[in-house]
Order: structure tokens, then sequence, then C-alpha cells
């Protein structure tokens, strides 16, 4: 390891407002692993880290409210509500006002319940629903599924070119504000603006974006968003995610999924379904309270923190670290495919590399943690509430120690 | 069973009781709070704040992302236990995840795009609410005809209703095995067998059921089925559900929210949807893993104890409650809202009366006994054998007596709670 970049990352470290939000969370506990061998954690782009107030929290969820409380706590401890009570908790994170973001059920289900309700809302005659040809799959394979229910085709484009695709017949437009894969970030206020002009409405899918960087969804007029909490929201493994549905939007909202919890009176048991207004029906059937509230907890995290030091964190972190690989890796073993502009790169780096799935052992047996995409994929995620630079650092000279 | 209203009786099946070393293993923290609202939130398992402990702190802070090896298919053993143990079914019928509503969604969707000949859905008017407005919903996005049948209330959906209504037009009939409010058990060898005389399927929705009776999915060729686990299986607040198809159904069927945990091959992330042949075709995506890991301590119980033996103790329990309300509380103003045949209930008891939301919630701030009400005037009372004692039944029983002499209640405000 050279020891100017070793000294560049512990001054970089010293100097970062954020470094002490990293004490929030349980890192460094795991019991097999000498004190100043801590593993290096860079995908909590798949599974954020545990925030140290979840245990609590948890326990007494569990032990008080559901344990002594029992059926009571729905009413008083506020479980009913707490869809949208954590919906606006995370509403500020990316850039919604309150009333217009509802948690519960998985980003796929969720994705289902927007394509389909924003094919309903589009103009008459439109039959095309525009899909992010690059997407993480289970979107194109949701879109496939809303689109044969709703009588619409699908047609992949490639993101950067979807404001110049959307067109007289299309309905809806399902774009990822970064890229799974490369980390790429799309234009979301252009392309936006390009399907409103041309009548279609946009899904914008913010799993790999949310508390990564500023989101604006209000500002730019998305007309609804989705997204998953377990990846830079830390909300613990498979913590339901969020819908957001416009303010305007949402008397329109026709949801192909009409559960009892989005009735105007679902104790009231009545014949017929009559949606709830506002966010709420959005929602289906009974929340996942357990691991709805420990999203609830895990997001004390964010308390003080600016979104815009966390994007400026995470591109001094992104760019540090292909400052290291350059210097540390030999020449052409690696390749970056995350745009080196700041404009475009999200906040992970993906690297091909031949034999990506063994390195990617390697690193990982080495106490480097990130994670394999076939076919050639390493994928760094950095999370800058928690990571530092000297893990950037450690991570590129693992990676320069692997492949030599 | 001695026939008395005397608390005796009580005692001598508590001495009897084979299952009475259960409670302990659920959280009482008030011995002289009478919960009988099991059949809504099932208690906590005295297991279950310790599991999740570790769930958390070692498999999430400690294993972090590669605990997932070890996290991915909890939805299929979980689902795998509950067919064995629960609901008669065999391996691979059964995984757990999404919420009810949505399996209920995905099971009818998959079986009205297997019949597409066939244009009527036939549904319980006085069914659980979600199961009516989810197939409200699908009817009309497929112009299809929902034919709503009126149960009797009180004693649910007699055959013969269901024989005069079932033609070969239709494609789905929509059921609750045991009825939320009544608590009246179907016979579902019996309506299964009169569907398959049309060509109709069933799709079943076990949540009153699955813990308190005997579920013999397989052996009546029930093909479709849907519950909760957080009733009687007491998984917790909003635990997961689960989801049966029939084995021999499950290639031809295809659910309609194509999500990723469906696929073959999920980690190659192939462009097209090409789902896997076996029961986890029905899956959607990650599944919200700290409320489905409660049901794992909360099985166990129910497995150790079998639940013929939870049966059998459940009918003695309902056959208390209503020997206890037809002594008692005639002259109060009750009337009986269930089946009077214990065979014919699960395991909670309806009791009408016409302030039943003001003495619910009299029993419960002034006597310590939890029940729950439903519209528009039924006092539900749900004993959960795993942890209900028979003088725990008596005891509630004579302080609802009690409550509907002293008429306390009738000062208390009319106005329904948000939740209720």
């Amino acid at each position: 390891m050279s020891d100017a970049l070793l000294r560049r990352a512990e001054e970089l470290d010293g100097d970062d407002r954020l470094a002490k939000i990293r004490d929030r969370f349980a890192l460094d506990t795991s019991p097999d692993r000498p004190a100043g061998a801590a593993e290096v954690y860079l995908d909590g782009n798949s599974l954020g880290a545990l925030p140290h107030g979840v245990a609590a929290r948890l326990q007494d969820v569990v032990e008080r409210e559901w344990g002594r409380l029992r059926i009571r706590s729905w009413d008083e401890s506020g479980w009913w509500t707490a869809p949208e009570r954590v919906g606006d908790r995370i509403a500020p994170l990316i850039g919604a006002a309150p009333g217009q973001v509802v948690v519960g059920d998985s980003t796929s289900v969720n994705v289902f319940k927007a394509l389909v309700a924003a094919v309903r809302m589009a103009p008459d005659g439109r039959d095309e629903v525009l899909v992010d040809a690059a997407t993480f799959p289970t979107d194109g394979y949701i879109a496939e599924s809303a689109a044969r229910m709703t009588g619409c085709t699908v047609r992949p484009v490639a993101a950067v070119d979807m404001a110049a695709e959307v067109g007289p017949r299309t309905a809806v437009a399902l774009v990822n504000h970064v890229d799974y894969r490369t980390g790429r970030l799309h234009d979301l206020p252009g392309t936006t603006a390009a399907a409103h002009a041309a009548g279609a409405l946009v899904v914008w899918d913010l799993c790999h974006s949310a508390g990564a960087l500023p989101v604006r969804l209000d500002e730019h007029g998305v007309d609804l968003a989705v997204g998953c909490t377990y990846k830079y929201l830390n909300g613990g493994p498979g913590s339901p995610a969020y819908l957001y549905i416009r303010r305007d939007l949402q008397p329109r909202f026709d949801s192909p999924l009409p559960g009892w919890n989005s009735h105007t009176d679902p104790f009231g048991m009545r014949p017929h379904y009559a949606p709830a207004d506002g966010v709420l029906r959005g929602r289906v059937g009974t929340p996942e309270i357990l691991s709805m509230l420990a999203l609830d907890a895990a997001l004390e995290a964010w308390d003080g923190v600016a979104i815009e030091d966390v994007r400026h964190k995470s591109l001094a972190l992104t760019d540090f670290f292909l400052e290291c690989v350059a210097e540390l890796v030999p020449d052409g073993l690696v390749e970056s495919i995350t745009p080196a502009e700041h404009a475009l790169r999200g906040s992970q780096v993906s690297l091909r590399c031949r034999g990506a799935g063994e390195v990617m052992a390697a690193l990982i047996e080495r106490g480097v943690v990130g994670d394999f995409r076939r076919p050639d994929v390493l994928r760094f995620g950095f999370t800058p509430l928690y990571t530092r630079y000297v893990d950037a650092l450690r991570a590129a000279d693992t990676l320069a120690d692997v492949l030599r | 069973m001695e026939r008395g209203t005397s608390r005796t009786v009580a005692e001598k099946l508590d001495a009897a009781d084979p299952l009475a070393g259960f409670r302990d293993r659920f959280v009482i923290t008030d011995p002289e709070l009478i919960y009988l609202d099991g059949n809504s939130l099932g208690r906590l398992p005295a297991a279950t704040p310790d599991h999740l402990r570790e769930v958390v702190e070692g498999g999430w802070g400690g294993g972090l992302v590669r605990s997932w090896q070890n996290w991915i298919d909890w939805g299929s053993r979980l689902g795998a236990r509950l067919a064995d143990h629960v609901l008669g079914a065999r391996a691979g019928e059964v995984v757990v995840c999404d919420s009810t509503s949505i399996n209920l969604y995905k099971l009818a969707a998959a079986a009205l795009d297997a019949a597409p000949r066939r244009s009527t859905v036939l549904i319980d008017a006085e069914d659980f609410p979600t199961n009516r407005y989810i197939l409200q919903g699908l009817a009309a996005q497929r112009g299809l005809r929902l034919h709503q049948l009126t149960s009797d209330l009180d004693d649910g959906l007699q055959g013969e209703q269901l024989r005069s209504a079932l033609d070969q037009d239709v494609a789905l009939v929509v059921l609750s095995l045991v009825s939320y409010r009544s608590g009246a058990l179907l016979d579902m060898a019996a309506v299964n067998e009169l569907a398959r005389a049309v060509g109709a399927r069933v799709l079943w929705d076990l949540s009153h059921a699955a813990g308190a009776v005997p579920v013999e999915l397989a052996a009546t060729g029930a093909e479709l089925a849907v519950g909760c686990t957080y009733k009687y299986l007491n998984g917790g607040p909003g635990s997961p559900a689960y989801l049966y198809v029939r084995r021999e159904l499950q290639a031809q069927l295809r659910q309609p929210v194509w999500g990723w945990f469906g696929q073959r091959e999920q980690f190659q992330m192939g462009a097209e949807y090409d789902p896997v042949p076996s029961i986890e075709r029905f899956l959607v995506s990650t599944p919200p893993l700290l409320s489905l890991a409660a049901i794992d301590p909360a099985l166990a119980l129910v497995e150790e104890a079998g639940v013929e033996r939870i049966r059998a103790k459940g009918l003695l329990l309902g056959r208390l409650v209503t020997d206890l309300a037809d002594d008692w509380l005639g002259p109060l103003g009750f009337r009986s809202a269930s089946p009077h045949l214990p065979e014919r209930r699960g395991s909670h008891v309806s009791l009408y009366h016409p302030d039943a939301w003001r003495i619910c919630q009299a029993l419960a701030t002034e006597a310590k006994v939890v029940c729950d009400y439903r519209v528009p005037d039924r006092l539900r009372i749900g004993p959960s054998p795993l942890y209900t004692r028979f003088t725990e039944v008596w005891d509630a029983m004579d302080r609802l007596r009690e409550v509907a002499t002293r008429r306390n209640y009738v000062s208390r405000p009319a106005d329904l709670t948000r939740v209720t």
C-alpha cells in the first residue's frame, strides 16, 4: 500500500463531516475477527448495515407492544398508521412533502401497483409501456405482467434514450434512477419533463439512489416512484418498500390490489370497495409490523444528516476509490463501467474484470465485501453514512493483491 | 364433558388438559387479564424475542449480506412445515410470502387466467372484506360476473345455497373455511366436491382456521388456499401470509405479479420472465425477513402440540363458552351468533348483543377481558387452545355477565375507534 495514499485517506477521514455517523452502526462487531481487522463492507447497496438503535426498538415492539399490549397496539402503539408515518419519515430523503409516501409490501409489488395505476390514469388510447432496457430484472418482469394485464405492450428502451423515445402511444415509462449494474445515474428531471410533454406518466425506481444522493420528486413533478429500504436506508433484510404517489394524482390512483387496508372504512366491513383518500390507497393488506418498525428505528440514523453532505462524500469516496484502483491495480486488469462524470454517477463503482466471480470470492475471504453481478462485474457500494476513505483504500489495495 | 355452570367444571378441565403446559411457553405479563382475542392477534411466544435478537444482531449485524445464503429459502422452509403440520398439504405445496390479500389476488388471477371460457366468480357477501374487494377488483377488470352469495350471518354458508349457484360458467369460488364473524366452519371436502362436479376451482382462505382446526388440503382435493399466520399461529403483527397450490396444478398456473423470486436461476438476471416449475413460482420478491423470522418459534409450538390436540381442546373451550352463554346471558340480551354445534365452528364463538361495541369496551377496561367487536353487533370470543385456560373462559364469561348486569357500559361512547 502506498504511504501517500494512506495519508490521503486518513486526511480525508479526518475532514469528513459525516465521520461520526459511523458510530450509529453496529460495525466491527464480529466476534471471530481480531480488533483492527474489521471488515470493509462495500455491499450496503445490497443490504445496509445495522443501526444501533434497531435491536432495542425491535425488542420494545416485540416485548411491550406485542407481548404486553397485544391487540391494543394497533391503536395505541400506532401500528395501524405506521405505513403512512414511516412514509412521511422517508419523504424528506426523496424530496417529497408529507402525505405522498406509503410503506409496505415489496418493491416488486409496488412497481406492479404503480404501473397498473399509471396505465389506468394515462390518456385513452395509449397502449405502450416503456421500460429501462438494462433494468434490474424484476422491474422488467413486472412491467411485462402489468402490461399484459392492462392490454399494453412493453418496449424496452435504454434509459438514456427514454426522453427521446416517449411518444404518443406511451402510457408510462418505468426508469431506474441509478442502474444497478453500472451505477450510472439517469436524468430524472429531463426524462420526467419529456414524458410529460408527450402526455405520458413516469414511474421512477429509486432503489439505488434514495439515501445515496438527493432525489427531488416534488420539484421535478414526478408522478409515481417506488424504492426499497434495505440498501442505503438500512431498514434491514427485506424491509418493506415504499410507494410515492404525487398528491394531485392520488384521487385517480386506482390500485390493482384493492385490499382492505386501502378502504375508506376498513373496519366497517362494507360490501363494496371504496378507496380511502390520500396516499393510503396504496396500501393492501395488514402491514408487516416488525419489519416496518425496524425500518422506522433504522431511519433515526439519518437524524441531522444533510443529503447534500451524503452526496458530496459519496462522490469523493468513489473518486478516491477509482484513484486508488488506478494507482494500485496493474493496468488492463480492470475496467470501470461506472461513469467518471459526477453528474452521471450514483454511489457505487462497478469494475469489469476476468473471473470476477472468483475475484469477489477472494476479496470476501480477505475481508472486503462487495458483490458480483454476472457475467463479469465487481460491484462496490459506497454508503457515506458508514464507509471511510481508509475502507476505500483497503478495498483497492486488496483487489490489487488478489489480481496480482 | 360434564354439563354445568360451576367453576369446578372448568377447574377439572384445566387439570385434565394435556396442553396446559404450553401456556408457559407464551409471555403472560398480567395473569389477571384474560385474552380472548388470539383469533385476531396471537400472543407472543416466549422464544420469539431471543430468536429475533439473534436474527438482528447475528444475522443482519454480524453476517450482513452473506446471511442471505441462509435466509433466501426461509419462506419455502416455513411453508413446508406449515404444509406438514398445519395444513395437511404435501411437500412443495405451500410457501410463506406477502400478505393474505396479495396472495389471494395472485391465486385468484392465476385461476381465472386458466379458465378463460368461464365468466362467473362466486364469493360470499359476508366474507372478510378484503376477499370481496380483491375479487370485485379482478371481476371488474376482466368483465366477469361476481355472484355474491348471501350466507347466514350466524350459521354460515349452506351447502344447498352453494350447490344451486354452481354451474358450468363458474370459474372460481372463494370462501373462508372459518367465517371471521360467526366462526362457522365449512365442510372443505364437500365444497371441493361440489365445485369439482362443475369444473370450478375453489380458493380457500384459511386465516381463521389454520392452527385451530385440522385442515386437510391434500386429502380433500383442495386446489388453492391462502391464509395469515398472526392469529392461531402466533407469528406476530402482520407476519407474512402463506399460499398453497396443489402440486398437479402448479405448472399450469401463472400468478400475475411477475417478480424475480419466482424466476428460474434468479441471480442470472435473465431478461425474460421464466418462472420455476415449483411452488416458488408464486413468489414475487424479497420477504420482510424480520416479520418472517418471528413465525419460526411460533410454529414450533403448534407443531409440538399438534393440531389434533389443539382442536380437541378448542371444541371443549367453545362448548364451555356456549354452555355458559346459554345459561347466563340470554336474559341479558345476548344470543348466540354462531353455529350451535361445536363441530361446525372454528375456535371462536360470536354473541349478538345490540350494545356489543360498548360491552366490548367495558369488558376490556373494567373487567380485564379482551375479546373483540365486529360490526354490526357481534362480540367475538376467541379462546386460543395453546394458552387459554378453561378457568379463564369461565371467569371471562362471569365477568361478562357482571358487566352486562351492571349496565355501566351505557355511559360509554358509542363511536367506534379507528381500529376495531
